[in-house]
């Protein structure tokens, strides 16, 4: 077998196990998906496959997972009433010809090179949609999630007012109180996943424990002799025999008003969903590839065509499946294929056992989907960024949930773009610099490049400066000059930032030069900059807290200096492994400590893991020594029962027969297995087995420790020290 | 070796006015003749007076007493046609031309007379964003080496004019559109494939401007360099020239008439004349 093969049998063996656990994710949310849309359960799980199959296979992103979509339920919910004239199966089968089209145009969009169109809204509209599918989700999803038959509005606001009345028809005994202990015991479970760290229950993914409490719920029943209290159609249905029984598409109804809305909705919302999922997954790759976008929505499109055809839903890309994948060791595109073989196994195997899950449970994995992407934390977020891109946010939010999404969308850039002219100041320059180029890119000397953008810079005009940066090798050392701009908008901002983040891990860099003679909307980094506007900045707070005043006194009493405020510099913590998948948002509370010829420091940082809705946020007291001399790499951790499993390493531990305790107490990773046992001398081993256990790693000249995954305490501080300074004197 | 040809500025003609700036005008364009040791000659569209004789006598004797080699033409009519027809009479090879400035310092509008000028003039147009009384400084002078058939006869002009106005840098500037090559850069793959043309592209590049900068023999200290820049060609150098704080641009004439479509469907020069980065000469050679 050549070298080829083997890594290739070694990428899909992970991609198998990262493959198996998206399902377990992606089963439930497909059932999910699609009951809140108004289809029968399986056409989510049919998505899922036919996305997994043939985005696997000839998609042009890497580590994405494709299947059914949080932003286009409520969209198919209308037109399947529409369509059908209140007949859903009827319904059902017409909106199947709506999501053949639309795949259509999706793949001519992939054929075409369009990907980059994405990329003109502006982001605040954007996440102002995604506030609103959040919003819809919720205010739906709560009414069965309490086990009723669903809010009697229509609209997203009517449904949320209801949400009262609902609870009080459940107190008045008119709702299934079954389905109603359920699915609030499973919304429970969900946000409990969310918060706690116990390693058992964090290795099933919230949304299978839904299922499994359901058909341990159901089974719990039969066991007591006892009849199942919930009727069938609060429960799923699935057809008898999933492989004789597709359904197909009806397209009688080209001609109807409904349709061109529906085609065109689901068509921008899979569009807008992918693109920004693709993105935000290329960040997360542990390769840093860069996604081929074109060719990931000819493959999407297709997949929604197949999907179509035999009745599923369409295609799109998903953040927090793919998030879920990531973080389960997938490298390649298999990931997504295996994803959908198992989904296969699970509706062929399982479709009895799936038919005992309430409807209310799935309702409480979509109430919290949906809380998550509307969360105040959220909105908050957009809000410190500035009252600009905050008002464009909640236009945008408030009339997609009050009238449509198209509408939504077209609400929110319209006033981005009063805001462009507002700052602009002359339609002159902003007409000229929106179809004129503004850009211009040069090469200052070997890896240094110069990009300057002229004029102004917002979402209007930053597809051109969109080519520059995509034609920068992604290990130069760029120079972005802003100082001829009048204006760059938050939006600009935000996409330098993530091409900036791009750059660093490949080795390059990417700083933003002369807004200094701007004003800040606020003191947010993706705040927007204007020469007009002359907001006062906020400076950093002098008040220190409490926990900082002792910082200060323990590092006077060491001779080591205390810096409080935020860094920008991240203190070469990004070299190690440990943070290689997770990406640091501030560092502060910095403690700095020489000895000679050593360098100690202690500090706050605060990082975080996936993105959008799957994202979960770190704070972590960590420690770094700076040696004068290379080590070799290696991470020493607590031995752990479940780290033997292969999905958390790719490396054997490493065991010292003349050391038994030190083996039993520490698992030892390491690329060069010599170097290392030539390191770790029986001082060091004694060392480390009469002392407390902490993560240790070992990066070039560098050392990263840390105790737990959280802010430290006075006294752990105090003693992290004491080991650092006790480590540092038995390395030789 | 071949001649390449270019206009060496022995006849160069300016329009004059008379508004504030007239005498600044005049005395840029006095220095530059008696830096080429050329002929000078002021054309006025407008009627002879007295009074305006008796003015621009003044300036002069200002600025060169005592001598006269400088021409003065008075003719009446559309001031565009007289320009040019008065250019073509005497054989002039460069006309000097002022552009208007804006409210805000930096930005510099041409007037459409200059701008038709610009478009229409068979001889070389040299633009002044502010003609200054104690004269323009072109210490840096960048032009366009893109490669077409009157980039040879820019460069030469473009050193030749270094070399009288005591230039001390000269950037030769590539423009490349996009990556500089047809690969549209989608991913890794397609970027590392760019990069790749863009290199065999630059060493073909180097070797021709070097051919092309070797063909002329220097007699002044000048540091050359030479660049490539990505954008749209016409719009970058502009956008470099201004980022540079260069104080001469020279590029070569464009190929056809431009007319009037030409102003909203902006290309090459077009997009230079729209937002003056600094002082402009547009090279034509007979």
């Amino acid at each position: 077998m050549n070298e080829k093969w083997k890594n290739r049998l070694a990428t899909w063996r992970s991609d198998f196990i990262a493959g198996f656990v998206v399902s377990l994710v992606a089963l439930p949310l497909g059932l999910a998906l699609a009951s809140a849309s108004g289809l029968p359960p399986i056409a989510g799980v049919i998505s899922a496959i036919c996305g997994g199959v043939i985005v696997g296979i000839i998609g042009g992103s890497f580590v994405t997972i494709t299947g059914p979509g949080y932003g286009y339920s409520f969209i198919i919910l209308t037109a399947v009433n529409t369509l059908g004239n209140g007949d859903m199966q009827q319904g059902y089968l017409l909106v199947l010809s709506a999501f053949i089209v639309s795949g259509a145009i999706l793949t001519l969009f992939g054929l075409f090179k369009l990907g980059n169109l994405g990329n003109f809204f502006p982001s605040s509209a954007v996440q102002g949609v995604l506030a609103a599918i959040g919003i819809i989700l919720l205010s739906k999803q709560f009414h069965y999630m309490i086990g009723t038959h669903g809010a009697d509005s229509k609209t997203a606001l009517g449904q949320l007012i209801e949400i009262p009345s609902s609870m009080g028809k459940l107190f008045a005994g008119e709702a299934q109180v079954e389905s109603a202990i359920l699915g609030v015991a499973c919304l429970g479970i969900i946000i409990l996943h969310s918060q706690v760290s116990w390693r058992w229950f964090r290795l099933i993914p919230g949304p299978m424990w839904v299922i499994i409490v359901s058909i341990a719920f159901y089974y719990s029943f039969s066991l007591l002799n006892m009849p199942f209290p919930i009727e069938p159609e609060y429960m799923v249905k699935l057809p008898e025999d999933v492989t004789k029984s597709f359904s197909f598409p009806d397209f009688s109804a080209f001609q109807s008003e409904g349709f061109v809305t529906a085609v065109l909705s689901i068509t921008l919302i899979v569009y807008l969903e992918s693109l920004l999922s693709i993105r935000a997954v290329d960040k997360l790759d542990p390769l840093k590839r860069r996604s081929n976008i074109n060719k990931d929505l000819r493959a999407l499109g297709l997949a929604s065509i197949a999907s179509g055809f035999i009745g599923g839903m369409p295609s799109v890309t998903v953040i927090s499946r793919s998030s879920v994948n990531v973080n389960n060791g997938a490298k390649s595109r298999a990931a997504n294929f295996f994803q959908a073989v198992f989904l296969i196994i699970f509706v062929i195997f399982l479709s009895k056992q799936l038919q005992t899950i309430p409807l209310a449970a799935l309702a409480a994995i979509l109430v919290y989907t949906g809380y998550k992407l509307a969360a105040p934390k959220v909105i908050a977020k957009i809000f410190k960024i500035g009252y600009e891109e905050f008002a464009v946010f909640m236009l945008t939010l408030l009339v997609t949930i009050s009238s449509s999404i198209l509408i939504g969308i077209l609400a929110g850039v319209i006033l981005a773009f009063v805001f462009n002219i507002l700052h602009v100041k002359s339609i002159r320059t902003l007409i000229n610099y929106t179809i004129r180029p503004n850009t211009l890119l040069y090469q200052e000397k070997d890896r240094k490049y110069y990009l300057g953008v002229k004029g102004f810079s917002s979402f209007l005009n930053y597809l051109g400066l969109k080519k520059q940066l995509d034609n920068l090798p992604r290990n130069a050392e760029v120079v972005v000059d802003l100082s001829l701009a009048k204006y760059v908008d938050n939006s600009v901002m935000e996409h330098i930032h993530h091409y900036s983040e791009d750059q660093e891990s490949k080795g390059g860099k990417m700083e933003v030069v002369g807004l200094d003679v701007h004003g800040a909307g606020s003191s947010h980094p993706f705040a927007s900059r204007s020469m007009v506007k002359f907001t006062r900045m906020i400076g950093p707070s002098s008040t220190l807290t409490a926990r900082q005043k002792e910082f200060r006194s323990i590092a006077k009493e060491l001779g080591w200096k205390f810096h409080a405020p935020k860094m920008r510099d991240r203190l070469g913590l990004r070299k190690f492994r440990y943070f290689r998948f997770r990406k640091i948002d501030k560092v502060y509370n910095v403690f700095t400590g020489e000895h000679s010829p050593f360098l100690i420091r202690l500090m706050d940082t605060e990082y975080h893991q996936g993105e959008f809705i799957a994202q979960e946020n770190f704070k972590m007291t960590v420690l770094t020594i700076k040696l004068n001399k290379q080590l070799p790499s290696f991470t020493l951790e607590k031995e752990w029962i479940f780290d033997r499993l292969p999905v958390f390493g790719d490396f054997e531990d490493i065991d010292f027969a003349t050391h038994p305790r030190f083996s039993n107490k520490y698992k030892l990773k390491a690329t060069d297995e010599k170097k290392v046992r030539e390191f770790f001398s029986p001082e060091l081993l004694e060392f480390f087995e009469n002392n407390d256990t902490y993560h240790i790693e070992a990066h070039s000249n560098g050392i990263l420790i840390f105790e737990k995954e959280r802010f430290a305490t006075i006294s752990e501080i105090k003693k992290l020290i004491q080991f650092s300074t006790e480590l540092v004197g038995r390395i030789k | 070796m071949t001649e390449i040809k270019y206009p060496k500025f022995k006849q160069i003609a300016t329009a004059i006015a008379f508004s504030p700036r007239l005498e600044a005008n005049i005395a840029e364009a006095l220095r530059l003749a008696e830096r080429m040791d050329a002929r000078l000659t002021l054309i006025h569209v407008g009627e002879k007076e007295e009074a305006k004789k008796q003015t621009v006598k003044e300036i002069l004797d200002r600025h060169v007493p005592g001598e006269q080699m400088v021409d003065i033409v008075w003719e009446t009519g559309n001031p565009v046609d007289v320009i040019l027809k008065a250019c073509e009479d005497r054989n002039i090879d460069l006309l000097i031309a002022g552009a208007l400035q804006k409210e805000s310092l930096s930005e510099f509008y041409v007037g459409s007379i200059a701008r038709k000028l610009c478009r229409m003039s068979k001889c070389s147009v040299l633009m002044l964003t502010m003609p200054k009384t104690d004269g323009t400084s072109f210490d840096h002078i960048v032009v366009n080496g893109h490669e077409h058939q009157k980039t040879a006869s820019a460069i030469h002009c473009a050193l030749y004019f270094a070399e009288r106005t005591l230039a001390r840098q000269l950037t030769i500037v590539d423009e490349m559109e996009g990556g500089g090559n047809s690969v549209k850069v989608e991913d890794d793959a397609t970027l590392a494939k760019s990069l790749e043309l863009r290199k065999e592209a630059r060493s073909h590049e180097k070797e021709r401007i070097e051919k092309i900068v070797d063909n002329y023999s220097l007699d002044k200290d000048l540091r050359i360099e030479h660049r490539y820049i990505f954008g749209k060609s016409g719009y970058s150098i502009s956008h470099f020239a201004q980022s540079i704080r260069a104080n001469l641009l020279v590029v070569n004439s464009p190929d056809k008439k431009l007319g009037f479509l030409d102003r909203f469907f902006t290309h090459d020069i077009e997009y230079i004349l729209s937002d003056m980065p600094c002082n402009l000469l547009i090279v034509r050679a007979k």
